[in-house]
């Protein structure tokens, strides 16, 4: 994935979702979650693959999908950590994340396991990880975020 | 001895450090490809400049957004001041009504050893 195409993805985010969401908070956390998910891609799909991100705004909904090939143990790897993370409440969920942060580990990237936690709570929860196996040693995974925007 | 100023792009935020007073402020989005990068020289200005025992420093901060990796890099950063021999104190600043702003700037305050204060404007 080119850094190139995600400033050009998330410019576009930005600007629609300036344009379409009334509720400026609203507003960004599409952002912010778009943000994650284009990191996210970014950091750890497979150089020179081929790449997908969505964007659809429908009725007060916002869906952003991001789906990008990965080594299948990394695919594997996100699963397993998705289902943990998942299985926390909300409040547990953010003192761990604060865990996270404080700890001093970090990736290549400069994260340290931060991204997955902010995707699954700027979009309350609302996302889905499908990890796809091709059964010939490729896999992809593929993030769905659903936020939806009040009074719309 | 000198100031660190840098302008704010789409990806990355204004940034202005001075010696006179000693102040630093970091505004605008973080979100950068790579963000150990960017901060790279905010890290080596706290080193070379923030050894005075007991001086003041004021640390602003007023993001707009920012990204999972800028989060660590600003962790890093407020680490540095706070081991520093400096007598430092945050102003995080928020959007008022941004719950994710202000739960960031909790989450720094529990973890970082300084006064801080979260600011709604």
């Amino acid at each position: 994935m080119d850094p190139t195409l995600v400033h050009v993805a998330l410019v576009h985010v930005e600007r629609v979702s300036f344009r379409k969401v009334g509720d400026r908070l609203a507003q960004k956390r599409v952002f912010r979650v778009a943000t994650e998910l284009l990191q996210n891609m970014l950091h750890h799909g497979l150089p020179a693959s081929e790449c997908t991100f969505e964007v659809r705004a429908v009725q007060g909904k916002w869906t952003l999908v991001a789906r990008n090939p990965v080594p299948p143990e990394t695919s594997a790897w996100l699963q397993a950590r998705w289902e943990e993370l998942q299985a926390h409440p909300e409040s547990e969920l953010r003192l761990r994340e604060r865990d996270a942060l404080a700890e001093n580990v970090r990736s290549v990237h400069g994260g340290g396991g931060l991204g997955l936690f902010e995707i699954l709570r700027r979009a309350d929860g609302g996302v889905q990880l499908d990890c796809l196996s091709f059964g010939n040693g490729t896999a992809a995974v593929e993030f769905t975020a659903h936020i939806l925007i009040p009074h719309e | 001895m000198s100031d660190l100023r840098l302008e704010g792009t789409s990806k990355t935020p204004s940034v202005e450090f001075t010696l006179e007073p000693m102040c630093m402020t970091i505004s605008g989005r973080s979100i950068p490809e790579n963000s150990i990068e960017f901060f790279q020289p905010l890290l080596d200005w706290v080193d070379a400049h923030c050894g005075v025992a007991g001086k003041p420093l004021e640390v602003n901060i007023r993001l707009e957004y920012f990204n999972t990796s800028s989060s660590k890099c600003l962790m890093d950063l407020l680490r540095r001041v706070e081991k520093s021999a400096m007598t430092a104190s945050v102003n995080w600043y928020y959007e008022s009504e941004d719950e994710d702003m202000l739960e960031a700037g909790e989450d720094y305050d529990a973890i970082i050893e300084l006064p801080f204060r979260l600011v709604a404007m």
